[in-house]
């Protein structure tokens, strides 16, 4: 490998993409959100749901919401429906706490239908019974903090994730909390998630999630195959 | 050497591009004992620079191909169900869109300068002690 002509070339690159590559960062960030929120809605299709996108003022475009301002009903949400059972998708949702009068946003909520509202009116946050699983995403190597962060959010938002999931959960084909990153996991961390499961804590922590996301020929599922990755972080 | 390197080639980009590029680099540097000693090699500072040059590259790679892929994936799906257009924060996306095609030639003229460079088959997930035994086979090739 000739390193001289390489950096030449990566530093031609540069040059011409000086724009695009200065908003990178923060296009990464926005395109994870619009990520998490196809994927839930694949994943509930790969479970014989059907999905339907409904988007503010009947358009055909679907908004983002990419962060805890603004209302729900000026944002697009998705519909799973499977048996006369429904469930929507939406995007960073405001949610009581399960345990006090706190309030937490979550970059992906499943609730019950009808709650989340769809026209203006004043509205706080989803209540915590209505909440049917979440999803939490991070730009971030998983690492054992990351993992206890989650895990608090879990115990405050979710708490009977901390201990199996009801039959009843399982057969909706639900996905349990997921944390998702863009980075691998260290070994450590790989060893915590090991042993959730003999703990009775039901989260699925997907590392890599962009790539496996973006890889697929078929439809993402939440916890498919084994969603911490076998290679260390680093190499 | 291959930190500097790399920090040359990011030095006026904003620190949110610099500092994941750098810091992947400067975490596979501080693993390369181990990445030799999977390899089943000696330590060689030729070859740890290129190896650290390399993980730059990689992540940056890593960063317009997730970012690109990613997004193509989201409009493919919304637009399979008449949804063509996407709409985050002050950007707006669609196959037509000038962020959309900004973004695809990013993608392609970093790939074809990879694939040019013979630097395409050190990206994605390729362990980084495959990545030492090729280039190890490469410099004794060309002795």
């Amino acid at each position: 490998m000739n390193i001289e002509r390489v950096s030449e070339r990566i530093n031609e690159f540069i040059a011409s993409h000086r724009g695009t590559l200065g908003q990178l960062p923060a296009i990464q960030t926005q395109v994870l959100e619009l990520a998490a929120a196809v994927a839930a809605s694949e994943h509930y299709e790969s479970f014989g749901y059907t999905v339907e996108f409904h988007n503010p003022r009947r358009s055909r475009e679907f908004v983002v919401k990419c962060s805890s301002r603004g209302h729900p009903w000026n944002y697009s949400w998705i519909l799973a429906k499977r048996e006369g059972q429904g469930f929507e998708i939406h995007m960073n949702l405001s949610v009581r706490s399960a345990r006090d009068s706190g309030i937490y946003c979550v970059d992906i909520g499943v609730t019950e239908p009808g709650i989340v509202p769809r026209r203006k009116q004043a509205w706080a946050c989803l209540p915590n019974n209505n909440l049917v699983t979440f999803a939490e995403v991070k730009k971030l190597v998983v690492y054992p903090m990351l993992l206890a962060h989650f895990i608090g959010i879990v115990h405050e938002l979710a708490p009977a994730f901390l201990t199996p999931v009801s039959a009843a959960f399982e057969a909706a084909c639900h996905f349990p909390p997921a944390l998702l990153t863009l980075g691998r996991c260290t070994p450590n961390s790989r060893e915590i998630v090991a042993a959730y499961p003999t703990r009775g804590i039901s989260v699925i922590i997907e590392a890599g999630f962009d790539d496996r996301f973006s890889d697929g020929l078929t439809k993402f599922r939440f916890g498919q195959r084994d969603s911490v990755d076998s290679k260390v972080a680093v190499a | 050497m291959s930190i500097e390197r790399v920090e040359a080639l990011l030095g006026e980009s904003p620190s949110s591009l610099r500092d994941p590029v750098i810091g992947y680099a400067e975490s596979v540097k501080a693993a390369l004992p181990d990445i030799f000693r999977q390899a089943g090699l000696a330590s060689d500072s030729l070859l740890e620079n290129e190896v650290v040059f390399i993980a730059g590259i990689r992540k940056l790679y890593a960063m317009v191909s997730s970012t690109f892929w990613t997004l193509q994936k989201a409009l493919t799906k919304l637009s399979e169900r008449e949804v063509p257009n996407i709409r985050i924060g002050g950007h707006r996306y669609s196959f037509d869109s000038a962020e959309y095609r900004r973004l695809h030639a990013l993608h392609d003229s970093l790939r074809a300068v990879l694939e040019q460079e013979n630097l395409l088959r050190f990206m994605g997930r390729v362990n980084y002690a495959d990545v030492v035994r090729a280039l190890k086979d490469e410099h004794r090739e060309s002795q």
